[in-house]
């Protein structure tokens, strides 16, 4: 009989560390093991089963619904001669992507870039229905790429620090966040206005945001005994 | 006697409305065989046995008020294990039934949604498929373990049979010390089972003058406070401890009727010595397994359903209160939960000879991330940790406190090596 010399407990045959501590159990005879009958099976996700259905028929739903109204559109637009139809028919038939996107058919990060382009996609084409398509080239484009670079940036610390204490880290990711796209955002406005400042609005929103982010870092990281017993005595009631 | 539909019972009204992916109220029970199970034969056992039971050949209906449970005429089919054990049944789809008959090489289990019945109720049935199963392979039951003849008693709400108005009420528990562990993924549901000797056990208890279920008990009291210990606790330690209240109230209700009795400690006070938690545990159940004491419990139960305003609520709105409620009184006020279903016996001693052991696992629950289901069969005593969680501190823990009072564990999980 195999068992844990750790824990003392005895494990199935088959079993080649201990189910309480994992400490790797000495071998025993090789035949006895084959011979085991294994006491659970080989068991699949239900859960993972159900919701694959159920993301389906979400999924069928919303498409049908847009293609339809992308449909009803395209109908008033040819009829009617509505001029602004078009914004309406090329955001409907960009929603058609994104909802294929958000919906995570394809592998996490080709659904990011799918959102990606297509909102350049997207902003592209309406500004080509606008007089002049320059706001794309000054405004749009560098935002889009700037957030996408932001959310990417993020995405990676979010990765890196999710075991930690969630509480401390998500809204210290989300101030990071918010001071990155405004300074980027400030930047491009700036260039693009040729304004005398390329920094202005976004120095106030960093300066209200990041210290609040390292406030909670430091509280969470706790202050050394010294600091502590210094605003101890400091403090005291 | 046949019933088109029914109510469901006092307990049995919170949990569809709690049900989520993670709360699947299902729990399990199992007999594993000698021989490997035959599908065909175990099917006609299922046949003849849910017409024995047939208020558990029902399926779950939405009324305007409440849930109802309407006769099923579908046929319930047995399945081959291929999930998890203990995993939601969609018994709110149409057709769907509130339990499932499962096989696996030798084991035969039945999975019951808490909606309909409780350990007991499932316990009888698991019994008399076996007993059928074993009638099916020409073994001659003479004494079975419930009579063919179906009693009215069987379909009884008890809660509301025992419910007194003048009777005051409990005063809900509060918050309770809760496991700081990651969960696994939904879908997914760990079993640890450690299996040992009921005389081994026994004579451990004697040496503290308790019962075996009291022992049990003290020991998950130790294996938390050695958890908790060194860590900072903001609320006691509370274990939810099902009580049967059949014998007590004179009751044969295959319906739910228990009530869960709140032992519990606080690591805030210091630390406890094993004779300390004997002596709280002993004295608690004395004081409080008592017919005068679950009255006030199925008082506060009960009178919610009696409110004419409650009464009159839609069924959605409902939904949302009680899962409420169910989040802030229910799970929320435990930090975990220890079931003894006692030793099983079957009235005829033939069946023994055919049966190898039986298991109980109790159902999943989010904010009771690691739950104790205990059972004991001829001289096996089954010992099993339900778990959302892949740390396994407590059982290690709890195991190896036993092998220090010299009682031999055998540890089978369905946990996969890495």
């Amino acid at each position: 009989m195999p068992y844990c010399p750790k824990c003392g407990v005895e494990v199935d045959k088959k079993r080649k560390t201990c189910p309480l501590c994992h400490f790797i159990i000495p071998s025993v005879n090789e035949e006895e093991i084959n011979e085991k009958k294994e006491t659970f099976p080989q068991v699949e996700n239900i859960y993972i089963e159900e919701f694959n259905k159920r993301k389906n028929i979400a999924f069928y739903t919303i498409e049908v619904i847009l293609i339809s109204i992308l449909g009803i559109f395209m109908i008033i637009s040819e009829i009617y001669n509505v001029s602004f139809m078009s914004y309406f028919i090329t955001s409907t038939f960009a929603l058609i992507f994104y909802v294929f996107f958000f919906f995570n058919y394809l592998k996490k990060n080709w659904n990011y870039f799918g959102i990606f382009i297509t909102t350049i996609l997207l902003t592209y084409t309406i500004s080509r229905f606008t007089e002049s398509s320059l706001w794309f080239f000054k405004f749009s484009l560098p935002i889009i790429l700037i957030t996408f670079i932001d959310i990417l940036f993020i995405g990676f610390l979010y990765n890196k620090f999710k075991a930690k204490n969630t509480f401390v880290y998500n809204p210290v990711l989300f101030l990071i966040f918010i001071s990155i796209i405004s300074l980027g955002i400030d930047f491009i406005v700036s260039l693009a206005m040729n304004f005398n400042r390329l920094l202005s609005w976004s120095l106030i929103v960093c300066i209200s945001t990041l210290p609040i982010a390292l406030i909670m870092l430091g509280i969470h990281h706790k202050t050394s005994e010294k600091v502590k017993e210094s605003l101890k005595k400091r403090f005291h009631i | 006697m046949k019933k088109s539909w029914y109510k469901l019972d006092n307990a049995g009204k919170l949990y569809p409305s709690i049900t989520r992916t993670r709360i699947s109220t299902v729990f399990r029970l199992s007999a594993t065989l000698f021989e490997e199970v035959n599908t065909l034969k175990l099917q006609s056992a299922l046949d003849k046995s849910i017409k024995r039971f047939p208020y558990f050949n029902v399926t779950l209906k939405r009324g305007f008020f409440w849930y109802y449970f309407e006769e099923n005429h579908k046929k319930l089919e047995v399945e081959k294990e291929t999930y998890y054990p203990c995993m939601f049944l969609s018994y709110k789809k149409n057709g769907t039934f509130p339990l499932r008959v499962l096989y696996y090489k030798n084991r035969i289990s039945v999975e019951f949604s808490h909606s309909i019945t409780d350990g007991t109720g499932a316990l009888y049935f698991l019994q008399f498929l076996i007993e059928e199963y074993l009638i099916e392979n020409k073994i001659n039951i003479k004494k079975r373990i419930i009579e063919n003849k179906i009693v009215e008693e069987e379909w009884e709400d008890s809660f509301k049979k025992n419910y007194k108005k003048e009777v005051p009420s409990i005063i809900p528990s509060k918050k309770a010390e809760k496991f700081k562990m990651s969960l696994i993924n939904k879908g997914e549901y760990y079993i640890i089972n450690g299996s040992c000797k009921v005389e081994d056990f026994r004579n451990f208890s004697k040496k503290y003058n308790s019962t075996i279920t009291e022992m049990l008990i003290a020991i998950y009291f130790e294996t938390l406070t050695e958890y908790f210990k060194g860590k900072k606790t903001k609320y006691p330690i509370v274990l939810n401890v099902p009580v049967n209240l059949r014998k007590i109230f004179n009751s044969n209700t295959m319906k739910n009727f228990f009530i869960s009795l709140t032992p519990q400690i606080d690591l805030r006070l210091g630390m406890y010595t094993r004779e300390e938690l004997v002596e709280y545990i002993k004295s608690y159940f004395k004081l409080k397994v008592r017919e005068k004491n679950f009255l006030k419990y199925i008082k506060r139960n009960v009178k919610g359903e009696h409110v004419f305003i409650i009464k009159i609520v839609p069924l959605s709105i409902k939904n949302l209160f009680i899962s409420l409620a169910y989040n802030k009184l229910g799970e929320s006020s435990y930090t975990s939960g220890i079931s003894n279903m006692g030793l099983v016996k079957f009235k005829d001693k033939v069946v023994d000879d055919y049966i190898k052991s039986i298991h109980f696992y109790p159902p999943p629950s989010k904010e009771n991330k690691i739950k104790l289901g205990i059972i004991s069969y001829k001289d096996k005593i089954q010992i099993t940790f339900g778990k959302l969680t892949k740390n396994t501190e407590i059982e290690k823990i709890f195991f190896r406190k036993l092998r220090k009072e010299d009682i031999r564990v055998k540890i089978a999980t369905n946990i996969e090596e890495e």
